[in-house]
């Protein structure tokens, strides 16, 4: 299922790029140039287009909605420092990926490992008084089993893992955010994958039961 | 193909060429426990899709300011200075005066070369008061001077 999405995703990309996606190209380096010369209404404008994509990104690195927004706060003002140095020949997505992805590992190393509301979370659904509590609790299962997932991978595997198979980015978008070679992500995809597999399915074989998601072979 | 090899395959799936993702699903066919693993796989794949699926709450873009304006005085100096470093870069560039590196070391050398020499000349040689009330042997004679100013040179003959 995850994978045919994975594929959609990338054929619409391409699409965009011969049709409308020139014209929507040309409109953002203008935007990028005007913000250069110190055009803050253009800057805003470059936040808004991208806050949310980046702000995701922190998302799946950290596990926190508030950190994830004051990572998100950091990246932008560290853009518009360095605006200056851009190369417009290349895509402003790469460099603000990139700069998301080095600021959330910085974060993880600095402060703690990530953590996911699990417990906020909780509370919170019971308060709605829609769910029952069998449901809820074992929802918040889940999610701790994939918290402990996603604690064991390192730093690397984790922002390959987020970009290609969370994002959908291709391999090679990724090599180049990451700045690692592509036979190299490669491996750090693998390793991330087969460490995951080995954690949820090996150690949590109910998991996708308590999830809810049924299917047949 | 072994099962080993498939269950490496299928981590990869959607980077596979297609001729592999045909090995892969020929093998799948006849092998009901790599099948039902790989089923898991994509199915707990597509649960972490969706649990890490970016929905902030209500609100959430509201506190989200940045605070640009705070240092514009010192982002200016500092993009005044880059702007300065980045011209001499340049300069050390272009093709005219692009060995200045070389330059300036050849020059440090002369110059401690000089240094060098001097100093040599300093601690090395004779001055006359060296020679008060010594024996010096020079080039095969005995050179000897006194207080009062006199030199006496007296030769060693090989006899």
């Amino acid at each position: 299922m995850s994978f045919e999405n994975l594929k959609d995703e990338k054929l619409t990309r391409d699409g965009e790029k011969s049709l409308a996606g020139v014209k929507e190209e040309q409109e953002l380096l203008d935007i990028i140039k005007k913000a250069q010369q110190g055009d803050e209404e253009a800057f805003q404008k470059i936040v808004q287009k991208y806050k949310a994509q980046v702000a995701g990104i922190a998302y799946r690195m950290i596990g926190d909605y508030e950190d994830a927004k004051d990572i998100s706060q950091m990246v932008f003002v560290k853009i518009y420092q360095n605006l200056n140095r851009f190369d417009t020949s290349k895509k402003l997505s790469t460099w603000l990926y990139r700069i998301t992805i080095n600021a959330s590992i910085d974060f993880i190393r600095k402060f703690r490992k990530h953590k996911f509301e699990v417990l906020d979370n909780i509370i919170g659904q019971l308060k709605e008084k829609k769910n029952d509590v069998e449901k809820v609790y074992q929802r918040g299962l889940v999610r701790l089993a994939i918290n402990d997932a996603l604690d064991s991978l390192n730093p690397k595997q984790r922002s390959v893992f987020v970009l290609r198979d969370l994002e959908g980015l291709d391999i090679k978008e990724v090599a180049q955010i990451t700045g690692m070679p592509q036979a190299t992500v490669r491996w750090y995809l693998h390793r991330a994958r087969a460490k995951l597999r080995d954690e949820l399915i090996k150690h949590h074989p109910n998991i996708l039961e308590k999830a809810g998601i049924k299917y047949e072979v | 193909m072994k099962c080993k090899k498939a269950k490496d395959f299928f981590l990869d799936y959607s980077d596979l060429s297609e001729v592999q993702k045909r090995f892969l699903h020929e093998h799948l066919k006849n092998c009901p426990e790599c099948a039902k693993e790989f089923e898991d796989y994509k199915a707990t794949l597509g649960l972490l899709q969706k649990i890490l699926t970016f929905k902030p709450p209500e609100n959430y873009w509201e506190k989200f300011r940045l605070k640009l304006n705070s240092y514009p005085p010192l982002l200016e100096l500092r993009n005044y200075l880059r702007a300065k470093l980045d011209f001499l870069f340049s300069l050390l560039q272009t093709p005219l005066l692009g060995p200045i590196p070389a330059y300036v070391f050849s020059l440090l050398l002369l110059i401690f070369a000089a240094f060098g020499f001097s100093s040599l000349s300093k601690s090395g040689g004779y001055s006359s008061r060296n020679l008060v009330n010594n024996l010096i042997i020079y080039e095969g004679q005995l050179l000897s001077a006194s207080d009062d100013g006199f030199l006496t040179i007296y030769t060693v003959s090989q006899k």
